[in-house]
């Protein structure tokens, strides 16, 4: 329940950037970026694969999913974050059963595609309010995408082989970062203001802090997910 | 026997760690154990024809069904399979329960010894009710026809006269209580011996010697038989399989032998079947179907009727059409066929075919749950008090 309310609330946060700009546009407006670091002191433990009781063989164990990685982003967005920008295109591979990257994150209007890499079919889908849907099952060297128009989480899985899941979250504005394997991240091009920022890790919003941008400056900011 | 004890043995005394690479973490228990599960809850109408009992125990209409499957990797050639399996509240057991040896961890080659999955057909290895598109089970895998292990017809009259009553069948030679008769494959229960199971490119071939027959597994050996199954699959893309099996094995109990013609060995005595089967999955569809064919040998001593023994052919065909995200639809059309005996009234098949008609709508509100409501239209013209029947059924099921 504690869970399902997290992700309502961060769903709520991702589109209250939509009615809620802080400061003017950025063509006005002189920017500046934030770094920094999300510190995951206990990385998430991954339900393991079924075990195969029933299979006639043993099966080649599936790739290792990453979840080192975390999301850090603003809160609210500046007004510039709304205007009109080219729809995007990104990939979420699937690959030794396991999709990769395990997180993606990208604004409206994206299409993410999903290739199957592996020599088995797979079925991705997605049971999740901001986008619901089903690509069928497709064999090695296919691929399908989705377009995302919606902000929110969603939470994507294969059909077929159940340990498999990953989180595409959809932001409509740009102030965001998947961070790296040790959990750095940089956001440009923020416009002069003091914003409240976000660390996210595996589907809930763990630390925010207040922090304020200054014109050609760099703010720098930990944050720790305990 | 001895050669796979001792290659167990060796595999299983060397060290975990010395087997994985250097560049490869020591891993603790909590890596090597998985543990996974499935409870499933039914509650469908009456079932008076048994029309889906494959045991007296529980209606399989009405029951909630506990799966627990587990596995511990000790090294990378050696890892030990169990599950444990409750139907209601009093039905609990011990389904599987093998060690599973990989001798060349780069190569899909394994044998697997103890009480091993079912070899033969398609269906068989279903673990969980979310690889059921519908609520039933097809006919083929466990549909009770009226022979039995521990008891005889005497004549072709007496098989005759249990057409129908696989659920509590009688005869006059052997065990008198009456008791279920045996199914062409008993999935409820696995057969114990060894496994052998060889895969390669789009081929795979699996091959298994065990205690008892396709439609009567055993935990112990009651009758010096042994029974070998194989099946080949074959996999020209990933959208298509095609596999046959075929399964021999004595399925008499030790208990008639003072009973089977003299000079005959209880273990002759066998149960033979071969079948085909299709499975093809693309897009929002997935079809499959099976065709399998049973014999069963049987003393004919006092009647030469029966002398050829019985046979069965059964046939199912199955599909599953996604029309919404998290919504299936799904029906399955079947048939079990037998074959005739020369009596005095003529000839008669010696049990009555039976037919079944299945559709139903299954969604999947959240990942790992699964509601399924299904209505199934059973027919079995010739014997049984209740020749057809009607049955609603809802089951939720959830798995982790």
């Amino acid at each position: 329940m504690r869970g399902a309310l997290l992700v309502l609330g961060v769903a709520a946060a991702l589109t209250s950037a939509s009615v809620a700009p802080l400061v003017g546009r950025a063509q006005t407006a002189p920017s500046g970026s934030i770094r920094g670091r999300l510190d995951i002191r206990r990385l998430a433990v991954l339900p393991r694969p079924r075990p195969g009781v029933a299979d006639l063989g043993g099966r080649t164990p599936p790739g290792v999913p990453d979840v080192r990685r975390g999301l850090v982003y603003l809160d609210s967005a500046p007004r510039s974050a709304f205007d009109d920008r080219e729809p995007g295109r990104a990939v979420m591979d699937q690959r030794n059963e396991t999709f990769v990257p395990r997180l993606l994150a990208v604004t409206t209007g994206t299409a993410v595609d999903f290739p199957n890499s592996d020599l088995t079919y797979h079925n991705v889908f997605s049971l999740s309010r901001a986008r619901r849907f089903d690509l069928g099952r497709y064999a090695a060297g296919k691929s399908k995408s989705v377009r995302f128009d919606r902000p929110g989480i969603v939470r994507v899985f294969c059909d077929i082989h159940s340990h498999m899941s990953a989180f595409v979250v959809v932001f409509n504005h740009p102030y965001f970062r998947v961070t790296d394997v040790d959990g750095r991240y940089r956001i440009d091009n923020v416009p002069a203001g003091t914003y409240t920022i976000v660390g996210w890790y595996e589907g809930e919003a763990r630390v925010q802090r207040s922090i304020t941008v200054a014109p050609g400056a760099t703010a720098e900011l930990d944050l720790v997910v305990p | 026997m001895r050669a796979l004890c001792a290659l167990l043995l060796v595999a299983s005394v060397r060290p975990a760690a010395a087997q994985l690479p250097d560049a490869t973490p020591r891993v603790g228990l909590a890596d090597r154990v998985s543990v996974g599960g499935e409870v499933t809850a039914t509650l469908g109408s009456d079932d008076p024809g048994f029309f889906n009992y494959a045991t007296y125990a529980y209606d399989p209409m009405r029951n909630v069904r506990v799966v627990v499957d587990a596995s511990l990797r000790a090294s990378r050639h050696v890892e030990v399979l169990a599950q444990l399996r409750t139907d209601g509240v009093t039905h609990a057991r011990l389904t599987a329960l093998y060690v599973r040896v990989r001798p060349w961890p780069r190569r899909a080659i394994d044998v697997q010894a103890g009480r091993v999955p079912t070899t033969f057909g398609l269906f068989g290895r279903s673990g969980y009710g979310g690889d059921n598109l519908l609520v039933g089970r097809p006919l083929a895998y466990g549909y009770l026809t009226s022979l039995r292990r521990d008891a005889l017809p005497a004549t072709a009259a007496d098989l005759i006269r249990m057409r129908g009553r696989g659920w509590l069948a009688s005869f006059p030679v052997g065990n008198a209580v009456a008791a279920r008769g045996l199914p062409i494959v008993d999935v409820d229960s696995w057969d114990t011996g060894v496994q052998a199971h060889i895969a390669r490119g789009a081929v795979e071939w699996v091959a298994a010697l065990t205690q008892g027959a396709l439609g009567s597994p055993r935990l112990y050996d009651d009758n010096s038989g042994r029974a070998l199954a194989t099946r080949v699959v074959v996999r020209p893309t990933a959208a298509l399989a095609f596999g046959a099996s075929a399964s021999r094995g004595a399925y008499l109990s030790r208990s008639l032998a003072q009973d089977v013609e003299s000079g005959a060995a209880i273990d002759a005595f066998r149960q033979t079947a071969v079948g085909i089967d299709a499975h093809v999955a693309a897009g929002r569809w997935v079809l499959r179907g099976e065709l399998i064919r049973s014999r069963w040998g049987l003393p004919a001593a006092r009647d030469a009727a029966l002398a050829g023994g019985v046979r069965a052919t059964a046939g199912w065909v199955e599909g599953r059409l996604r029309v919404l995200p998290g919504v299936d639809l799904a029906a399955r059309a079947e048939r079990i066929g037998f074959s005739e005996l020369t009596t005095s009234a003529g000839q008669q098949p010696w049990e009555s075919p039976v037919s079944r008609l299945e559709a139903g709508l299954a969604a999947t509100p959240l990942r790992h749950t699964r509601v399924k409501l299904a209505v199934q239209r059973n027919r079995r013209p010739l014997g049984g008090r209740v020749r057809h029947d009607t049955l609603l059924a809802v089951q939720a099921g959830v798995w982790f």
